[in-house]
């Protein structure tokens, strides 16, 4: 017994495990304090949406997948050593011990709840953009990581690119001037003359799970699994998907997390010979107040460059382009030049996007795309939708998160959900 | 352009002529244009519909239920361009008329999806006079969901009279999702911005 009692915890798992023959491989939730993994410990990850972006995200080692297709379980399954835990609905991933943290790259209409019942459930989180659909649901993502103490990074990878970091430098320090525009430009939505057939689902696909919180329509081949992106319900166009990453440079860039545009204006257009209701063209004007500024969207825009999709900072000295927003964006050679003096502003570096989630999940600090600060940024895409939708010009408070004096904008805010999902406890 | 007399009552062609905000539209001309085949027709139906105002909440709004995708697809479009423009400033009166007509379109009458949309576009527009119509349909199994949905979203509190009164007869399988809407409403969210208690 003696010679027991001087065996670690540590030590008499990791031999269990070798004698028992599995890998050397102990998930922190075991080792360290609940859902606190220590600095050593290997953070084992359960994949919530393998499809799409979602394939991309899945190493060889982890320890669940779950989708609402059975194709993408299979295929993703082969790529992953050992025999991970699968299943088709996510809440039983969520309740396995040995999953420490979850990376969601589901369709938009399941991240708010999907990312707060694992939250919930003591999971670190990793959640695809656009973070949320409505104001309520980022809200209550930013309550849920708070309350439950959880490290949720947003996949806004253009705050972990060197390009993003040279043009987020130039910027703070000064390089442009006062910044009072942003122009950012972006092609029209994709999928004209798509229509489909309702009908059955494939067996394959479980569609009502699919579906979730987001109210019943019959399933359509033009809209899953990647063309969800054209259907307000579930994706609201390219503003709420590639908008979050272009938008996020431009907040990242002028130190705007946190804020929020008092008046939105925006005029949409629909798709001409498609079964998608998001628009297909959309022109938007945000205006900040402290500091003053006016950031448009304009799809399709004038392109700089012959750049496809990007920003460009008007300041009173000097203009800066970004090209992209994303994993892969670039910038003008003269800021990726610059270097900072003494005195000058050092803006906090990650050039992997994914590590830098992995390491705060030790350390247990705010990661570089932190679920409040892509909170801050969604607000533009949804507030722009509303606007379109309502074909006025709104007023928001910024504090409050609601619309000043516009009952019917209001009601927009929130999306009430499919029985029996609901948010709670945040 | 006047309305045809055909699909305007008595009462609504009264209120519409003494409102005088409204713009008359060719109705009939843009329903059909909502069936057209060829898509610049039918999109500029859509582009004209929301002058259409409440006269054309019942054609367009049947015209959802339709088995042409493309007919059903415009008329979606249409009637929520009819509905969002009601509910501009300082045409209340309109968008009044405009939820008393959706409400129409809940009966049994009308097909299911135009039943489901009206019901959607309620939660969006409608107030205290429409929650009765909304009250009735969460006995019925087929439009039950969408009823409780949308009277989720409307903010006077005759909808959540509405909701606690269904409890008391709903069947069992039912009873969690009404609760949840009474759960939601009660919520903090409902002043957003003021629910971050957590920090």
């Amino acid at each position: 017994m003696a010679s027991q009692s001087k065996v670690s915890r540590r030590d008499f798992i990791a031999k269990s495990a070798l004698f028992a023959g599995l890998p050397y491989i102990i998930p922190s939730g075991v080792l360290a304090q609940p859902g606190r993994p220590g600095a050593n410990d290997r953070i084992s990850i359960g994949h919530i949406g393998v499809g799409g972006m979602g394939s991309g995200h899945v190493h060889a080692d982890a320890v669940a997948l779950c989708d609402v297709d059975q194709g993408h379980l299979a295929d993703v399954a082969k790529r992953v050593q050992g025999k991970p835990f699968l299943c088709t609905d996510y809440r039983r991933l969520l309740e396995r011990k040995d999953v420490d943290a979850v990376m969601i790259a589901t369709p938009d209409h399941w991240h708010a709840l999907q990312m707060v019942h694992a939250c919930q459930a003591g999971k670190d989180v990793y959640t695809e953009k656009p973070t949320c659909r409505t104001i309520e649901e980022g809200q209550a993502m930013i309550n849920a990581a708070r309350r439950y103490g959880r490290v949720v990074q947003v996949g806004a990878q253009g705050r972990s690119t060197s390009a993003g970091h040279a043009a987020c430098t130039y910027i703070r320090n000064g390089q442009l001037g006062k910044v009072s525009r942003v122009e950012v430009w972006h092609p029209e939505s994709m999928g004209e003359g798509s229509w489909g057939q309702e009908g059955p689902a494939p067996a394959s696909l479980d569609w009502n799970l699919w579906l979730g919180p987001m109210r019943w329509r019959e399933y359509n081949p033009s809209i899953c699994h990647f063309n969800f992106r054209w259907l307000m319900d579930s994706g609201g166009g390219f503003i709420r998907d590639r908008g979050n990453h272009a938008l996020n440079i431009v907040f990242w860039c002028l130190n705007l997390d946190g804020k929020g545009p008092v008046s939105v204006k925006a005029t949409a257009e629909p798709y001409e010979d498609a079964v998608y209701d998001a628009p297909k063209r959309l022109h938007a004007t945000w205006t900040f107040r402290d500091p003053d500024l006016t950031v448009t969207w304009d799809q399709p825009g004038k392109s700089y460059n012959g750049i496809e999709w990007g920003e460009r900072f008007v300041g009173s000295r000097d203009t800066l382009i970004v090209a992209g927003g994303d994993g892969g964006c670039d910038t003008e050679q003269k800021a990726k030049d610059f270097r900072v003096t003494a005195g000058g502003v050092e803006v906090p570096r990650s050039t992997d996007h994914r590590q830098n989630w992995l390491d705060c999940i030790r350390s247990r600090r705010k990661p570089i795309a932190d679920i409040e600060a892509l909170v801050s940024v969604v607000t533009l895409p949804i507030t722009a939708l509303i606007a379109a939708r309502l074909g006025r010009e709104l007023q928001f408070d910024p504090a409050a998160h609601r619309f000043v004096g516009d009952e019917e904008a209001n009601r927009l805010l929130s999306e009430p959900y499919r029985a029996p999902w609901r948010l709670d406890g945040v | 352009m006047a309305y045809p007399k055909a699909v305007l009552s008595g009462a609504l062609a009264a209120e519409l002529s003494a409102s005088g905000s409204l713009v008359l539209a060719d109705l009939e001309g843009t329903v059909s244009g909502l069936r057209e085949g060829d898509s610049a027709k039918r999109n500029a139906a859509i582009a004209s519909a929301a002058d259409l105002g409440a006269a054309g909440i019942g054609p367009v709004g049947d015209l959802v239920g339709s088995t042409d995708p493309k007919a059903s697809r415009a008329a979606h479009a249409a009637l929520e361009a009819i509905v969002h423009k009601s509910t501009r400033q300082g045409a209340r009166s309109e968008a009044r008329m405009v939820a008393s007509e959706l409400a129409k379109l809940l009966t049994a009458s009308h097909p299911l999806k135009t039943r489901a949309e009206a019901a959607h576009l309620l939660g969006m527009v409608g107030g205290a006079p429409v929650v009765p119509a909304l009250a009735a349909q969460l006995s019925d199994p087929a439009l039950r969901e969408e009823a409780r949905l949308a009277l989720e979203r409307i903010p006077d509190k005759s909808a959540g009279t509405a909701l606690r009164s269904a409890l008391k007869t709903a069947p069992a399988d039912f009873r969690p999702a009404l609760e949840q809407s009474l759960a939601h409403r009660a919520s903090s969210f409902r002043t957003i911005g003021l629910a971050r208690k957590a920090q």
